[in-house]
């Protein structure tokens, strides 16, 4: 990569807002995802964040703007964005049962030349990415199977398979033990240390405290803060857009806020 | 976890070709076999002329016909995302078949003009497309299912008010009888007629296998993927208008082949929408083949007809296939 390249952020956003039925659900949101690094996307239920995520990747139309290294996702091709952007939605629904092997394959998608052969690169990428989820085990086994939590590793599996650059994860830890959350938040931060950007919508504010370079803190569809975690997540601020009393615990040199109560309404 | 495709795909075809030449055996006219060999090889004789003339294009007709139906099923399936998906459930065969007999009833073609099968593809085009246009993107089964009944049953409507007003009364019964499905009397000119239409639905229907697959992720997964959801709809709902479109334009209305078919292959190749496609579409062939078979062996006064033997195994499977997918109907999480 050129000098210039490195310097410009992996992906940027300007004045992004969408409007769904004539309400405002993302306003004016404008921010960049550095190189080598993971932020965090936190606000209430209903803040925009989900919406946020599906405007990025062009799944419901938006105005503004959103360039990867500098150009404008509207000139590309969808696979040639599908290259650059990976996206793991929210849910984890598999609507056919085919193995778990084959989901991570169906990441590759935007990589296959016009007749679907699979090649050697396909195929390496595809055990490189079960083998960092740590999928082998239950790989060769229908998702329908599968319990919710390993279902979720799959999708992460699906989505890392891709090896794009950029990674938007809509609640990556949803749903799964402390264990394997942890094991997630660890491999998304690899997954942005390899050069790439990651971006995860998050609920658990203490996860995203401890892992992210970087949070970004949405309120009714605006961006409220953009700053380091122990910054965008102070008590102040947990109290002000979650409505959470929080208290602020050490843990391994991070200030990790802790949810005490809620506050009257 | 299941045997090679290549070798599904080999047996589905050593299947079809056996069923095609006892199709070409079989009739009123009793043939040995190496009679009927021998008449469709120099075409000497009354044995030739029956297995060239009658039989020949009607096992053509049933093979075309049959795997289009299969194929059809299957890409319904792919796009929707549900095993339960089949054209004769979203009134594709009832709307093309009232758009034929419009043709006929009212003298506006003979029945071997191109005007009738261009008569069915557009029926059938405005039932699918309209079903997909209700149904919307995000394709709830109950509203797709509904949608498809009532679309069914207009369509059943405008056929009974086009023979109610046909002006000659004969024609009527003639179309009647047309509607329940058969492969009789049919000719080359058929198949002639039809292929063209055939050959673009099948091209414009394995076009969209991989994005089949991609769709197992939904359709926002498929969508971040690259898969361009819009386009992939419009192809799936022209590819099966031409396809069954033109194909009920010389049956009659057969349907359920598209439902069978793709079920009774899924347990051997697997749950991979894409991958069930060509499957699916040889044993359509087989089972459009096999029942035309049925149909000329069962000892009656009047040939039973093609569309009511598909019907009497298809909606019996579909129940039970309801049976068996209740709990995913319900919405409770399997």
């Amino acid at each position: 990569m050129s000098d210039a390249s490195a310097k410009l952020p992996v992906l940027d956003a300007a004045s992004l807002s969408v409007t769904i039925g004539g309400r405002p659900i993302v306003s004016g949101v404008t921010f960049a995802l550095e190189r080598g690094s993971l932020t965090a996307l936190v606000g209430p239920n209903g803040a925009g964040k989900t919406t946020l995520l599906r405007a990025i990747v062009g799944l419901i139309a938006a105005q503004g703007e959103v360039r990867i290294e500098g150009r404008s996702i509207k000139a590309m091709s969808g696979r040639a964005r599908a290259r650059l952007l990976a996206y793991l939605p929210q849910g984890h629904a598999f609507n056919w049962p085919l193995a778990a092997a084959e989901i991570v394959a169906l990441g590759r998608h935007p990589h296959a030349d016009p007749f679907s052969r699979t090649t050697d690169a396909d195929r390496q990428a595809v055990s490189r990415a079960i083998a960092t989820t740590g999928i082998e085990a239950f790989a060769a086994r229908s998702v329908l199977t599968l319990s919710g939590g390993e279902r979720a590793r799959v999708a992460l599996a699906r989505a890392v398979a891709t090896e794009a650059p950029i990674l938007l994860a809509d609640e990556p830890t949803a749903s799964l033990d402390p264990r394997h959350q942890l094991m997630v938040m660890e491999q998304l931060r690899e997954t942005a240390r390899r050069g790439g950007a990651v971006l995860a919508v998050m609920h658990d504010l203490a996860l995203a405290a401890r892992f992210a370079d970087r949070v970004l803190v949405m309120a009714q569809g605006r961006l409220v803060a953009d700053a380091p975690p122990q910054e965008a997540l102070s008590a102040t601020r947990i109290g002000d857009v979650f409505g959470v009393d929080a208290i602020m615990v050490e843990v391994d040199g991070a200030q990790v806020p802790f949810m005490r109560a809620p506050r009257p309404a | 976890m299941h045997p090679p495709r290549s070798h599904i795909n080999l047996g589905l075809s050593l299947l079809v070709g056996a069923l095609a030449v006892l199709s070409l055996t079989v009739g009123a006219a009793s043939l040995p076999l190496a009679a009927a060999w021998h008449g469709l090889i120099d075409g000497d004789g009354i044995a030739g002329l029956i297995v060239r003339e009658i039989r020949l294009p009607r096992t053509i007709l049933a093979l075309l016909i049959g795997g289009t139906f299969g194929l059809a099923g299957a890409a319904l399936q792919g796009l929707l995302r549900n095993p339960l998906a089949e054209p004769a459930l979203f009134g594709a065969p009832q709307a093309a078949a009232a758009g034929a007999s419009l043709m006929i009833a009212f003298g506006f073609a003979g029945v071997t003009s191109f005007a009738v099968p261009l008569a069915g593809i557009a029926g059938a085009l405005v039932s699918i497309g309209g079903l997909l246009a209700i149904a919307g993107r995000r394709t709830s089964l109950t509203v797709t299912l509904l949608a498809g009944l009532a679309l069914a049953s207009f369509a059943g409507a405008a056929t009974a008010l086009i023979l109610n007003l046909a002006p000659n009364p004969y024609i009527a019964l003639e179309i009647a009888f047309w509607l329940l499905g058969s492969l009789e009397d049919r000719s080359s000119e058929h198949v002639v007629l039809i292929l063209p239409f055939l050959l673009l639905s099948w091209m414009l229907l394995s076009l969209c296998a991989p994005a089949f697959r991609a769709l197992t992720l939904g359709e926002d997964g498929a969508a971040s993927l690259g898969v361009d959801i819009a386009r992939t709809r419009i192809l799936v709902v022209v590819g099966v208008a031409l396809g069954v479109g033109a194909s009920v334009a010389v049956t009659g209305a057969v349907g359920f082949v598209g439902l069978v078919a793709p079920h009774l292959v899924r347990r051997a190749v697997g749950s991979d929408p894409a991958r069930i496609m060509l499957p699916a579409a040889l044993a359509g062939a087989a089972l459009l083949t096999a029942s035309d078979i049925v149909v000329r062996l069962v000892p009656a006064a009047t040939e039973i007809k093609l569309g009511v033997v598909t019907a009497l195994i298809g909606v019996p499977f579909f129940l039970s296939m309801i049976l068996r997918e209740r709990k995913f109907l319900e919405g409770v999480p399997a």
